[in-house]
């Protein structure tokens, strides 16, 4: 995969630092003293191109890294003048310059105090004046670093760790940092700047040849948004996919796999220099027939900190040898060796199917390792080894998620649930089924235009059966991946106070192992996703359900009747009232999951969650969930809010307006037209509960979104008895459990006028 | 009216005040900042690691002004706080809608 050929990206960068040069030197011709016949050999000053202007890569709106070197025995004045002859005639066109100014001496400190000044010389470049002083200084510099390589290289290690861990990696962010992120730009130059301590050497060709990619995809980004930017957003993929003459889903996946690459070459990089740094003492041992061998298993060996097969041992009859190797691997935290991964892919033998319980336990092993997994499946994966374990890997192989919540691409992700599910073995009766319908769960992305879950549970069904289990663990597993959003969708879009909402779930669990299984996968999923996804609300919310369906489940607690449920939790008191007018009310505030709970008393009217609603929104809250329960001529509602920090007696100030009805809420919170937005989507939900209608709003975000669907509701003379609001990215998924006059469940002509009403207001 | 903004090198903000005050501008709203541009906040010989990006204090002056009056405060300004050097900050004006002089209630130019 590579640019197409007329487009010569690289060429075009050396150009544009070709022009640089050119208009450095007459800059500098101009201000330099004159000395004898060549003014600028032997002058002891000289403009240096350093960074990327000294590589020659420069992308059409990266700095200028120059340095006017000049010798100590200079005089400074004389310096200064010509600085500032070279630097305002730039400034003044507007290039964007990194500058400074030093002589030999400060750049060998600088480069000796900082690492990545030391990093940007090793590519200096003599643009004008005296090419022996820069020449000298990169050689003294050059040497400085290879002499104080071991605390140097621990220099760049701890800044890389810090920056990865701010910029994720290229492959697998959802919206990967072409520079600064593990396998960006960045790695790659470190490459170039470990090479140089002599420490190890790293394959010269691809090395170049991958930064060249990124730096054409860069350069394509630069060009498509018209400024400096390192962030390949999604929505500009495809003109930027446009100008290089690939497809949109083309350039994302070859930008990942080239940045997975990288990744790879800096991992194997930094395994060697820990072992050229290890001390002779401590290495491994040796006998008169080679290195020795730490045997783990059969045909599995350590050698050198890595997990390696041993010669003896033969893939092409011992097929199970790769997941022994992968497990073994794993469980010891090690890596796996990348020679032995390739002459696996290579050479084994096709496995049986269904696979023996030997392999199936070893798969197992593996899965359930912890963080181990991680990169020894990115070892097998590179080498070719997850292909022949499970074909179905490759649609979802540095697939980016399709959903904004999602922080890693569809492959990482599974991995990451994987390596979550182990942490909760202990929580589940079945750890395996577990582990492999956490490396399962999301299979079903690779098929386009389907439900995931859906097209995901056959899928499940057939690999599991494949990789030897039963026919009942197989269907467990496939009903997992089938399930797996139940729980949390539930919990955070229906009353799981209503005794329907866990009645219903349960039926679809059908036992309590079932249940931890399918609450264990819910929890390492959403740890997967985003820290969002599993923040103390939704975990509160969804272990709330769990209880509740495990009691439905075991019969424990007697089930309320569903058929007269009015949406008011039974545990929660409902505050006394006393005669009041129609705009007063009372407030109380407690902190409530990370959020706060607020209970509201006000008297029983129409439009009073209306006004309640708008009051809240026009205070800048938030909204989770809110419900509320009539008694005589009172209500009572219960407001669910995501700030925690709420303050009663500021919130009782805003509020009072609301209710006294002297706000033009709907002036004030008239929705904002979001272009290019979907329309809203409103629908009726089946029968979820026996004594309400539920009505769904799927939305782009806004203020007053709520305020307007409870106003509506309000003007067709109909109540709310709860709602549930969730939001992911800019997408709201509201549900609305709505009664008539009587607090009955709507009949379908009434609900159908609803349906219809929202629509138009969110219109 | 316009809200006239300017971002200074302090050491000109004396006599930024005496050429605002001979051009009849009696009072204004004065704090200390600190900001970089082009020039990211290096001086003109520098000597750091290139690649820091350094905040340089400056002094923030506003002052609200008749429209018929902001040509000349700007000029003042600009004229009094040239040095020709990287660093000699930027002005900048926006309408402002109304004004209160808030010890004696009155509005608009007539607070000024």
């Amino acid at each position: 995969m590579g640019v197409t050929a007329d487009l010569d990206l690289a060429r075009r960068r050396a150009d544009r630092a070709l022009e640089a040069d050119r208009r450095l030197r007459q800059l500098f011709a101009a201000a330099s003293p004159a000395q004898g016949d060549d003014p600028r050999e032997g002058s002891g000053l000289a403009l240096v191109a350093v960074g990327g202007y000294g590589r020659s890569e420069l992308s059409p709106f990266s700095d200028l890294d120059v340095v006017l070197l000049h010798d100590p025995s200079m005089d400074e004045s004389v310096v200064r003048e010509v600085a500032e002859a070279i630097w305002y005639p730039l400034w003044n066109d507007g290039v964007a310059l990194d500058h400074s100014v030093r002589d030999v001496i400060q750049m060998r400190q600088a480069a000796a105090t900082d690492h990545r000044a030391a990093m940007g010389m090793l590519d200096a470049r003599p643009v004008a004046g005296d090419s022996g002083l820069v020449m000298s200084l990169r050689s003294q510099v050059l040497a400085d670093w290879r002499r104080d390589a071991r605390t140097r290289v621990e220099e760049v290690r701890e800044a890389r760790a810090a920056r990865i861990e701010r910029a994720g990696w290229l492959a697998h962010s959802a919206v990967p940092d072409l520079k600064e992120s593990g396998g960006g730009l960045r790695d790659s130059v470190m490459l170039r700047a470990l090479v140089a301590t002599w420490l190890i050497d790293v394959p010269h060709g691809e090395s170049e040849t991958l930064r060249s990619e990124l730096l054409d995809v860069r350069d394509a980004l630069h060009e498509t948004v018209g400024r400096r930017t390192e962030r390949l957003d999604a929505e500009v993929i495809p003109d930027v996919a446009r100008l290089l003459g690939m497809g949109a889903e083309e350039l994302d996946l070859h930008t990942r796999h080239v940045g997975r690459r990288i990744a790879h070459l800096a991992s194997l990089a930094w395994r060697k220099v820990d072992d050229a740094l290890e001390p002779i003492t401590r290495k491994g041992a040796f006998t008169s027939r080679g290195p020795l061998v730490t045997v783990l298993d059969d045909g599995v060996g350590v050698l050198d900190r890595e997990v390696i097969v041993t010669k003896d041992a033969d893939p092409s009859t011992d097929p199970e040898l790769a997941l022994r190797a992968a497990s073994a691997a794993a469980r010891a935290g090690l890596p796996l060796s990348p020679g032995s991964a390739r002459r696996l892919a290579t050479t084994m033998g096709e496995l049986p199917d269904p696979w023996s319980p030997s392999a199936t336990r070893h798969l197992v092993d593996l899965l359930t390792a912890g963080p181990g997994l991680l990169r020894v499946w990115d070892e097998l994966d590179f080498a070719g080894v997850v292909d022949r374990l499970l074909p179905e890997w490759a649609p979802i192989r540095l697939r980016g998620s399709s959903s904004p919540v999602h922080r890693f691409t569809v492959d990482r992700h599974s991995l990451e649930a994987c390596v979550n599910a182990a942490g909760l073995k202990r929580d589940v009766a079945r750890p395996d089924l577990l582990a492999v319908a956490g490396l399962l769960h999301d299979i079903g992305k690779g098929v386009a235009g389907a439900d995931h879950s859906v097209a995901g549970e056959p899928m499940a069904v057939e690999i599991a059966t494949r990789w030897g289990f039963g026919v009942e663990d197989a269907a467990a597993i496939g009903k997992l991946v089938r399930w797996h959003l139940l729980l949390p969708t539930t919990a955070t879009r229906r009353d799981i106070e209503d005794p329907s909402t866990a009645a219903n779930v349960a039926e679809i669990v059908g036992t309590e192992d079932f249940l931890d299984l399918l609450s264990a996968l819910t929890a390492s999923d959403a740890r997967a996703t985003s820290p969002t996804a599993w923040s103390g609300w939704r975990q509160g919310l969804v272990e709330g359900l769990v209880t509740k369906v495990r009691e439905v489940l075991d019969d424990s607690v007697p089930t309320p009747d569903a058929t007269t449920y009015e949406g008011w939790p039974a545990h929660v008191p409902i505050p006394v009232w006393g005669t009041t007018g129609p705009s007063d009310f009372t407030l109380t505030v407690e902190s409530h999951q990370g959020g706060s709970l607020l209970t509201i008393v006000t008297a029983n009217r129409p439009g009073v969650m209306a006004d309640l609603a708008g009051g809240l929104a026009l205070a800048g809250l938030a909204i989770r969930s809110a419900r509320t329960v009539t008694l005589g001529d009172a209500a009572v509602s219960l407001w669910e809010v995501t700030r925690a920090d709420v303050d009663p007696a500021r919130l009782g100030d805003r509020l009072r307006p609301a209710m006294a009805g002297e706000l033009d809420l709907s002036g004030r919170l008239e929705l904002s037209s979001i272009p290019d937005a979907p329309d809203a989507r409103v629908r009726l939900l089946g029968r979820v509960t026996e004594t309400a209608t539920a009505i769904e709003v799927r939305a782009h975000d806004r203020r007053g979104l709520v305020w307007t669907v409870c106003d509506r509701i309000a003007s067709l003379g109909l109540s709310i008895r709860s709602a549930h609001m969730s939001t992911y990215g800019e997408e709201v998924r509201d549900v609305f459990y709505v009664v008539d006059a009587d607090g009955q469940r709507l009949d379908d002509v009434t609900a159908e006028t609803l349906r219809e009403g929202v629509a138009t207001s969110l219109a | 009216m316009k809200l006239v903004t300017a971002v200074i090198k302090p050491h000109k903000w004396e006599e930024v005040r005496e050429a605002l005050a001979a051009a009849g501008v009696a009072g204004m709203t004065v704090t200390e900042a600190s900001g970089y541009g082009q020039q990211k906040g290096h001086t003109e010989v520098y000597r750091g690691a290139e690649y820091d990006v350094s905040l340089v204090p400056k002094i923030r002056l506003e002052v609200v002004v008749d429209d018929a009056d902001v040509e000349s405060v700007v000029a003042t300004i600009t004229s009094s706080a040239q040095t020709g050097k990287i660093g000699d900050g930027k002005v900048w004006v926006i309408p402002v809608d109304s004004v209160v002089r808030v010890r004696t209630g009155e509005t608009n130019e007539a607070a000024l």
